[in-house]
């Protein structure tokens, strides 16, 4: 098709004198897994809202799926599936009952009804349990019965806010391959996550942070553009005084903590190792291991963030 | 791509049996919708009444005369009193009030015969117990009542006459004590029997002859009922979606707030309407509440007042976001108003000005006035229209101001 799914401009929302979202561009083509990412408060909420047409921007516009986001909101509410980080289904209905609801909201009717009801009941996993009242469900099929009554409209756009927080790890693995399968139909799929390994799964990824965009690209190029770095892995005692320490060097560009290892990146791999033993060696911190790894997109991502706020400063 | 008419009915469809399958799957609200009426009604109307009748009485007779008979008798044969005793003395008197055990007591004179006989003024002594005021109020207006018509009938057929002067003194410990007295009567020509009673003062109750108190309770119980449906029970259903969180599926869908709106109002314009029928009819077969006015009429008022309360209902989803929230601001703006301001429990008239201003401000009183009209009067919309323009000012002004803050919210 080549046009855009999401294509907005300068998107801004403000609450009072907070601005959540701060002049945000995003183009996403048609097709394709678009992943959201950021922490907690940095806008992702509210960008969401704003494109699913049920937040006014402050300023700013554009369309999603070809619609207005701030004339048509209403037709492009019936173009996209929406399913949000909180359950939001009928608790005290059935499985059947929710799908049959949100057939009936989005106007899906005759024989489209129960092939689609039948679907959504297949890829959720849920034929047999239709009768199964929603609150009684685990977590994981709760997740994948929301997805379902989502796209039960087969709309070309469908945005998943945390789809997956708070669900276990074998679900929401099971859930990313329903994502992909949604994504070879040619829908196309928003999602926000702070899963860095569900990020993987995307084709193009944006990184928020203090309401603006500050890196977009595929997974792939946003670790290679973090590749002319050095990135090395420390092991040492004591890992908060070597942290704090390692903080002050002025020869490193980051230092981070991952899990009982700083990762630290630096311009060059020989000053960087030098800087980091002399450094350690003057609180006496034994230096065990430091090797130079391949980034993972959260080196990546700590890294663009850092320099972004070395830039705000 | 076909525009969407104004309004869709298969959206509405759905909203509703979801509604309604939600009502019906849920135990408590569906108690709470059919059950509470009736308990409601029977609560009030076996509980509170304010009709006075058995009151303990004690009498102390002093006397012992045929004529002291006659009047102690006719006190306890008039139903309105029991005779706890005849006491011996005054002791005994002071005793059953202070303990209870009388509400009332009348003390007769020991020369109460001998000063009729002589056609002289006589006092009897009535001694109520003032701390439950509105009993004392009433058993204190029928110990004067019945003293009076025994002056009055010695008046008419018996050698002496009397008449009432009634004098009001306070008594001590929360004792009014009213002195009756039954005044002297010079010797009986007939211009001057006349004299002292001029004037037969016959007072004739209309609407509500046997002064039944339920049949003044059951209009108040539906005002009640309904407001508990119409605005509480809305507005809950709407709060419940955001406190769950399934308004945010909602919002995203192409649900037009009207629509929303219309789906969660209608199986509580049923659920209400299936209440006033139960408590008119639970009212009218149970405790024979007259219905002289056309029920019709009670269903036109009906419709108006409902219209308030789902307005009001909608209002409080507006303002509260958790359930809990919810119950407390309709409770306040709705319940209490419905049952303190309409004039259900207590007479508006007897209100200082400022609440009996408030009061004009809520439906209540306007509805409890006109269905009360409708049940008792028989009268209708020709003598109740400025209730029923009240109601409808009321309704569109609550319903605007509800359904606007409804789009902000949803829209």
């Amino acid at each position: 098709m080549g046009n855009l799914a999401v294509d907005v401009t300068g998107l801004t929302r403000s609450f009072d004198s907070f601005i959540a979202v701060d002049h945000i561009d995003l183009h996403v083509a048609s097709g394709m897994v678009f992943g959201f990412l950021g922490p907690n408060g940095a806008g992702k909420s509210t960008t969401i809202r704003m494109l699913c047409g049920i937040l006014r921007p402050s300023a700013g516009e554009g369309t999603v799926g070809g619609f207005d986001i701030r004339r048509q909101s209403e037709r492009l509410k019936s173009n996209i599936g929406y399913m949000s980080q909180k359950f939001s289904l009928y608790e005290d209905l059935t499985v059947a009952e929710n799908l049959k609801f949100f057939a009936g909201v989005y106007n899906v009717r005759g024989a489209q009804r129960q092939a689609r009801i039948d679907w959504a009941l297949e890829m959720a996993g849920l034929r047999g349990r239709e009768n199964t009242l929603t609150h009684d469900l685990a977590g994981g099929w709760r997740q994948r019965l929301a997805l379902g009554c989502a796209v039960l409209h087969e709309p070309p756009i469908l945005f998943l806010d945390e789809p997956t927080s708070g669900v276990d790890p074998a679900s929401r693995r099971n859930f990313w391959e329903m994502i992909g399968e949604l994504a070879d139909r040619g829908i196309t799929v928003f999602v926000t996550t702070h899963y860095m390994d569900e990020a993987e799964h995307c084709d193009e990824l944006a990184l928020i942070y203090g309401g603006r965009v500050v890196a977009t690209g595929s997974p792939a190029a946003l670790k290679r553009q973090h590749m002319d770095r050095a990135l090395l892995e420390v092991e040492c005692g004591d890992l908060m005084a070597a942290f704090a320490l390692l903080k002050q060097e002025p020869t490193l560009e980051g230092v981070a903590l991952f899990g009982d290892k700083l990762h630290v990146t630096a311009a060059d791999e020989r000053t960087a190792r030098a800087a980091i033993v002399a450094r350690l060696a003057t609180r006496d911190l034994a230096v065990r291991a430091i090797e130079r790894i391949e980034p993972s997109l959260e080196d990546a991502f700590v890294a663009i963030i850092e320099s972004s706020q070395g830039g705000a400063a | 791509m076909k525009r969407r008419r104004w309004l869709s009915w298969r959206t509405i469809r759905a909203i509703l049996r979801r509604e309604f399958t939600d009502v019906l799957r849920d135990r408590r609200s569906l108690v709470l919708t059919f059950l509470y009426p009736i308990s409601m009604l029977v609560m009030y109307g076996y509980g509170i009444r304010y009709d006075v009748d058995n009151v303990p009485l004690t009498i102390l007779d002093y006397d012992h005369s045929t004529e002291s008979r006659d009047l102690t008798q006719q006190m306890v044969r008039s139903g309105y009193f029991r005779l706890v005793r005849m006491a011996r003395n005054q002791k005994e008197v002071d005793r059953d009030v202070l303990t209870d055990a009388s509400r009332a007591a009348v003390i007769i004179p020991i020369d109460f015969a001998e000063r009729i006989r002589a056609h002289r003024a006589v006092t009897v002594q009535a001694v109520v117990d003032g701390a439950d005021s509105n009993t004392a109020t009433i058993a204190q207006g029928y110990l004067l009542a019945m003293i009076a018509r025994y002056g009055a009938d010695l008046l008419t057929h018996g050698p002496t006459l009397a008449a009432l002067s009634p004098g009001l003194g306070a008594g001590d410990s929360g004792l009014d004590t009213q002195e009756v007295r039954v005044p002297a009567s010079p010797e009986p020509p007939a211009p001057s029997r006349e004299s002292f009673a001029p004037i037969q003062v016959k007072s004739r109750i209309w609407y509500n002859p046997e002064l039944k108190s339920v049949n003044f309770i059951v209009p108040g119980v539906i005002a009640v009922i309904m407001m508990i449906v119409g605005a509480i029970l809305t507005a809950l259903s709407i709060v419940k979606e955001k406190e769950r969180g399934t308004i945010e599926q909602i919002l995203v869908s192409p649900i037009r707030p009207l629509e929303m709106m219309i789906g969660k109002i209608v199986p509580y314009v049923i659920i209400a309407f299936l209440d006033l029928a139960i408590v008119v009819a639970a009212g009218y077969l149970i405790f024979a509440v007259p219905i002289k006015g056309s029920l019709l009429q009670l269903a036109i008022f009906a419709v108006l007042y409902l219209i308030a309360s789902l307005g009001t209902g909608v209002f409080v989803s507006t303002i509260a976001d958790t359930m809990r929230n919810a119950m407390l601001a309709a409770i306040f703006i709705s319940l209490m108003p419905s049952i303190l301001l309409s004039g259900f429990v207590f007479p508006l008239e007897n209100m200082p000005v400022g609440i009996r201003l408030v009061s004009y401000f809520f439906p209540g009183r306007y509805f409890v006035t006109a269905i009360r009209g409708i049940f008792l009067k028989g009268v209708g919309i020709e003598v109740l229209w400025p209730q029923a323009l009240m109601l409808l000012a009321f309704g569109v002004g609550i319903v605007w101001l509800s359904s606007t803050r409804f789009q902000e919210k949803l829209g």
